[in-house]
């Protein structure tokens, strides 16, 4: 169980990028995480991962997040973590050598599937096979949570397609995923729960199941819980037709 | 060993670029001190001879330079030698301190590596990939300099004659102790 109590992180001079944020995220949930720009999505998820110095406390298994047992989160970012320098064969050994829970099968089987070659620097790949390498290192090192922060973002709707297949199809029962995206409709289909940040804050946390339930769809529970206004793009161009005219 | 080396440079391709270019470094800094200061040494011992070295008399009172002076260039009569003798030591430990800004620079090139380096479960692997060779490239420079020091004090002694030789070497040597490493124009 990964848990955040009071998670608070500011920056200076700026108002808090992430306030008082308590979760709850157990083992085995794909949980997607959303929120318009500058929420906090980001910020949340290297708080996590020990990148920021924050306010509160997260445990992993009741235990606080350090050295000890830091491995047991991976990480994939549309601003890429991998060594552009270095090829896929290079590193799928120094994820080997630094994380004993690397799956070197799965890693072998998903380069085979997204077809990316393993002679070639990753620097020369394009966007969209950078993003795969990101999310399949992720998806590699053996972590129990695998924390994902707009990991498609460049890539065609086809592979996006094909990687949640994948996803669904490779994860075992005790792999966590933290999503965030804002592709909502893609990843309705496949996640288990979501939560809503909003100017650093919780506005919404609530399982697939009881959305289904209310009989409600991810976008109309983000919209309410974003209290988005449908008619305010129409209010506005009758503002602006009105004083053109 | 390669496997030892290679956790001590940042994870790009050839590890031991990064090894040559710090032993030619320190071996060139070797070179250049040691012809710098036989250089002066043959200059310093000419001017106590009428004549050849070894073949004329000495001049009489000839007195032969500091060593404190040769090794630091900051004698007048050598103005063009300005240098001290280990000056381009200084210019190695700066490369080696660039040489550790580009290593953390190069894990935000291209991609933010950087933020896994800073989650690999061993805490210091990041720090130690940027700044071990660099440091180990500064003390190796810090070993040699007193080791070519005591060769160099060798030297001048065996070609200095007995009776040119100066009193109170250390005395000047220590007062001269600032500038060994820095061109006049720093002092």
């Amino acid at each position: 169980m990964l848990t955040l109590t009071n998670i608070t992180k500011s920056y200076p001079g700026k108002k808090n990028a992430v306030e008082n944020v308590s979760l709850s995220i157990p083992r085995g949930e794909i949980v997607g995480l959303f929120g318009e720009n500058g929420a906090g999505k980001t910020t949340l998820m290297k708080c996590i991962l020990g990148l920021h110095r924050y306010q509160g406390e997260i445990t992993l298994d009741g235990q606080p997040l350090d050295r000890r047992n830091i491995e047991k989160l991976s990480f994939a970012t549309s601003e890429h973590t991998f060594f552009p320098a270095l090829t896929a064969r290079d590193h799928r050994e120094f994820y080997a050598d630094h994380f004993p829970a690397f799956r070197g099968k799965r890693f072998d089987a998903l380069m085979e599937f997204f077809e990316l070659p393993t002679n070639k620097k990753i620097g020369s790949f394009s966007t969209g096979q950078k993003n795969q390498f990101e999310v399949i290192l992720a998806l590699c090192q053996g972590a129990d949570y695998i924390l994902m922060d707009e990991p498609f973002a460049g890539n065609d709707v086809f592979n996006r397609e094909d990687f949640y297949k994948v996803l669904l199809g490779i994860l075992e029962p005790e792999e966590t995923i933290l999503l965030s995206t804002h592709l909502l409709e893609e990843v309705s289909a496949f996640i288990g729960r979501a939560i809503l940040l909003h100017k650093g804050k919780v506005v919404a946390d609530k399982s697939m199941l009881d959305l289904e339930e209310e009989g409600k769809d991810l976008m109309t529970f983000v919209k309410e819980a974003y209290r988005y206004k449908a008619d305010r793009v129409l209010q506005a161009l009758d503002k602006l037709t009105e004083t053109e005219e | 060993m390669k496997k030892k080396l290679r956790d001590l440079v940042p994870p790009w391709p050839d590890p031991s670029a990064h090894l040559s270019l710090c032993i030619v470094g320190l071996v060139l800094c070797v070179l250049v001190s040691f012809g710098r200061f036989q250089a002066l040494l043959n200059h310093a011992v000419a001017t106590l001879y009428a004549g050849h070295i070894g073949e004329s008399p000495l001049l009489e009172g000839a007195r032969m330079k500091y060593f404190a002076y040769l090794i630091c260039g900051n004698d007048p009569a050598y103005s063009w030698y300005g240098l001290p003798v280990f000056a381009h030591f200084t210019l190695l430990f700066l490369g080696a301190a660039i040489l550790a800004v580009v290593n953390y620079s190069n894990f935000r090139n291209g991609s933010k590596s950087f933020y896994l380096m800073r989650r690999l479960p061993d805490r210091w692997e990041y720090h130690r990939r940027c700044l071990a060779l660099p440091l180990l490239t500064i003390l190796a420079g810090l070993v040699l300099i007193p080791i070519f020091l005591g060769l160099f004090y060798a030297l001048y002694l065996h070609a200095t004659p007995e009776q040119c030789l100066q009193p109170n070497q250390w005395e000047v040597f220590r007062d001269s102790l600032g500038c060994l490493f820095l061109p006049p124009i720093f002092r």
